[in-house]
């Protein structure tokens, strides 16, 4: 009885303070944007709000994946797949990058869109996409480009950079043990990400991430 | 493409005043200049009493006791949104946890934080050029124009087939509440095997949802539970697919079942005031008052200044309350009740309902002068309520009046009860019940029979008038009965019946086109699945929808 409670609270408090933190997030976010719009900000500190943007970004989606990964940890259903449009979805992960990308000479934009209507949960798919576009602030050089395509019946979203490309242990699709990635990443970005696609299932068949090198970084999602 | 924002008018909704201040900038940054802010549902519902909102956007978790989405619903419930008012809901977390409503209850589109500029504009564009598409086709589902909303879903899917899939959502809507169940189901059934065909799609819910309601209105209970279950089985937060399948096993006696299906319901999501109602109202038919006291309880509570809230939930938790911990607790939670009404913002002080049972109560526990005050308080408030369809409630109002000695007031009501149900066996037995269990049977018996003639008199004389061919005496008679007694079946389906042989052998006119519309709606809002209304209606249909479009706005 009392562990039960306790684990309630648990739950309550961590879903509360989660709450609190990414409320700070887009408050943070939001002002860093607001100053950057003003003018006469000075060469120095647009650099540093740029990193600001970026880093509360990364934060950001860090969180929602500990949560995430919490949730299902306490197997509480987390996917809620909907119709959603394609090339509205992508118009909006757009909107939400293409300022920070553009201040660091990165063009971002949309390929090929091929699937009309996918059915899938939005705002996981939206969240592991944005984090995967944040990170190519670091890694590409001057494009990123963002498509949608039909293959063996998935709906696939593309992620495609003209960076150097994924590291060996990353393509190796193995999951790995937690600092062995280079770039100070601690894998859960990915950990995620392949969580929230295997949650995606029809008749079947599985959601599943796939990274390649083309030769530039190209994330792939694929949903049944 | 680029919205011009300053002639909208915005709603910000958010607990934080950082989150409000943020919003406002980035809208004020895209040029939009007319702000309403509101910290709570309840400042929200005020703003949008009083002024017409274009755009809303409401944060969902909003630390209030009502979430963004109950807001929403309310109202919509309360019908204080302008028709192409554009809802946009916020949240914190990028999985929808809260729960999708597949029809009627959808924001116009989510916005998960953190938000910027680019983004808030790419959504806002969106949807409001959505809602202009879709705004006919809602309203006239909202305001019963059944047809027309099913004509401007056809003539909007021909202009805009990129919004196709929401409006074909909307028509099935309006198809069902048509009562064109077959349609409905070939409808369904063609999008559904159409998204067979195309790869890796599955089965949308609201079309299942639509097909499962279709079979039900047809009468194939098993089909419809095979269907609702499916909904459940591939989409647990599909509220509304509990909902049906819970009313189909209280339909079909399986109390238990149907109890379970709405606690399974309940505890994916617990904030719904209607669904905490059915709980309650299916335990008490599984005598099983403890959960329908704890439900009752919550539906009290949520029905605080909500458009949802019914006097049965009060009556129920007292009498829930009076089982499970006994007449003095019961006496104990009714005064807090009574206390809550009356301290209630714009009271009216408590329903007539509930001081009837509140007299009943004082009288059984020997405290007179205030079963009286009660007793006169109910009676004085069921003058003023207009809107009551009075058979459990004026029969409780009797009882009320009998158990503290208003013995006139109490037989009028019972005069008048029976009157309006003249021929309904159950409430007959009901009346006669209350009378024996007063020791005063055979005072009843006199009493029920007398106003039973009353009715049967001009009932029989309306039919000979019309079978005699007098059309127009007839209905005149009948619908003097009618208008005395606008809560009897049996007199407006008489009505009917007589408007119907007057059309055919003279004629339609306005006046009397005009009086079976009126009367036939009477008469589903009175027994909405009797065979003999909807007998009535596909007879009267070709006659009174042969209207030039104009009469009907």
């Amino acid at each position: 009885m009392d562990d039960g409670r306790d684990e309630e609270i648990f739950t309550d408090l961590v879903a509360s303070a989660v709450h609190d933190v990414k409320n700070s997030l887009a408050l943070v976010l939001n002002s860093a944007e607001h100053i950057t719009d003003m003018e006469a900000v000075p060469a120095s500190a647009q650099e540093s709000l740029l990193l600001l943007q970026h880093e509360a970004r990364r934060a950001n989606a860090d969180l929602m994946g500990l949560l995430g990964l919490f949730k299902i940890e306490r197997g509480s259903s987390l996917v809620h797949p909907a119709v959603v449009e394609c090339e509205d979805l992508i118009a909006e992960l757009l909107a939400y990058n293409s300022g920070l990308l553009a201040s660091r000479g990165i063009a971002l934009e949309a390929g090929d869109i091929q699937a009309a209507e996918g059915y899938f949960d939005r705002g996981l798919v939206a969240g592991v996409l944005n984090a995967v576009i944040n990170n190519t602030f670091r890694f590409a050089h001057s494009r990123v480009t963002v498509s949608c395509h039909l293959e063996e019946g998935f709906t696939v979203f593309r992620v495609l950079d003209d960076g150097e490309g994924y590291g060996p242990k990353m393509l190796s699709n193995q999951p790995q043990e937690p600092g062995e990635h280079s770039h100070r990443s601690t894998g859960l970005g990915l950990f995620f990400a392949r969580r929230v696609a295997e949650l995606h299932q029809h008749r079947e068949r599985i959601g599943r991430v796939v990274l390649t090198n083309r030769p530039g970084g190209c994330f792939e999602l694929w949903l049944p | 493409m680029a919205l011009n924002l300053k002639d909208f008018r915005f709603l910000i909704v958010d607990d934080l005043r950082e989150m409000r201040m943020t919003l406002r900038a980035m809208l004020e940054s895209l040029k939009a200049s007319q702000f309403w802010e509101a910290k709570t549902a309840e400042e929200a519902l005020d703003v949008l009493k009083s002024n017409p909102i274009d755009v809303v956007l409401c944060d969902y978790n909003l630390g209030d006791t009502r979430d963004g989405q109950q807001i929403f619903e309310e109202a919509r419930g309360r019908g204080i949104l302008v028709p192409h008012a554009a809802w946009l809901m916020i949240t914190a977390e990028q999985s929808m946890g809260m729960v999708m409503g597949v029809i009627e209850n959808n924001p116009d589109g989510y916005l998960v934080k953190p938000i910027n500029k680019a983004v808030l504009q790419v959504r806002l564009e969106r949807a409001v050029a959505r809602k202009m598409i879709v705004k006919d086709v809602e309203a006239a589902l909202r305001n019963g124009k059944y047809t027309d909303a099913i004509s401007l879903a056809d003539m909007q899917i021909q202009r805009y087939p990129n919004v196709k899939g929401e409006l074909l959502r909307l028509k099935t809507e309006a198809l069902l509440r048509n009562g064109d169940s077959d349609e409905t189901a070939e409808l369904c059934a063609g999008l559904l095997a159409e998204r067979q065909n195309a790869p890796g799609e599955p089965d949308l819910p609201w079309m299942l949802l639509a097909l499962g309601r279709a079979r039900y209105e047809l009468g194939d209970m098993r089909q419809a539970r095979i269907t609702f279950q499916k909904i459940i089985d591939q989409n647990p937060t599909v509220m509304e697919a509990y909902d049906w399948l819970a009313r189909i096993e209280r339909e079909q006696g399986n109390g238990k079942d149907a109890q379970r299906i709405i606690g399974n319901a309940l505890a994916v999501s617990g904030r719904s005031i209607r669904r905490q109602q059915s709980l309650a109202d299916v335990a008490i038919e599984n005598e099983d008052y403890v959960t329908a006291e704890r439900a009752y309880d919550r539906a009290v509570q949520m029905g605080e200044d909500s458009v949802f809230a019914r006097p049965d939930d009060q009556l129920g938790l007292v009498s829930a309350v009076r089982i499970t911990k006994g007449k003095d607790a019961a006496l104990k939670s009714m005064g807090d009740l009574v206390k809550r009404a009356a301290r209630k913002r714009n009271s009216k002080g408590p329903h007539w309902r509930l001081s009837a049972l509140e007299a009943q109560m004082l009288a059984e526990a020997g405290r007179k002068t205030e079963a009286v005050a009660s007793a006169e308080r109910a009676l004085e408030a069921f003058r003023d309520d207009t809107t009551h369809a009075a058979t459990d409630g004026a029969l409780e109002l009797a009882k009320a009046c009998f158990a503290t000695g208003m013995t006139e007031q109490a037989c009028l009501l019972v005069d008048k009860l029976v009157r309006e149900n003249h021929d309904r066996t159950d409430v007959i037995a009901q009346v006669q019940g209350m009378f024996s269990e007063m020791g005063l049977g055979s005072e009843g018996s006199s009493l029920i029979e007398k106003a039973q003639q009353v009715i049967v008199k001009v009932n029989n004389e309306g039919v000979l008038l019309a079978k005699a061919g007098r059309f127009k005496e007839a209905v005149a008679q009948l619908q003097q009965a009618a208008e005395e007694l606008p809560n009897n079946l049996t007199v407006t389906l008489n009505v009917l019946q007589a408007l119907l042989m007057q059309m055919q052998s003279e004629g339609v006119t306005n006046q009397t086109r005009y009086q079976a519309r009126e009367h036939l709606a009477r008469a589903e809002r009175l027994a909405p699945k009797s065979e003999k209304v909807q007998q009535l209606k596909s007879r009267l249909k070709p006659l009174i929808a042969a209207t030039p479009k104009q009469a009907s706005t």
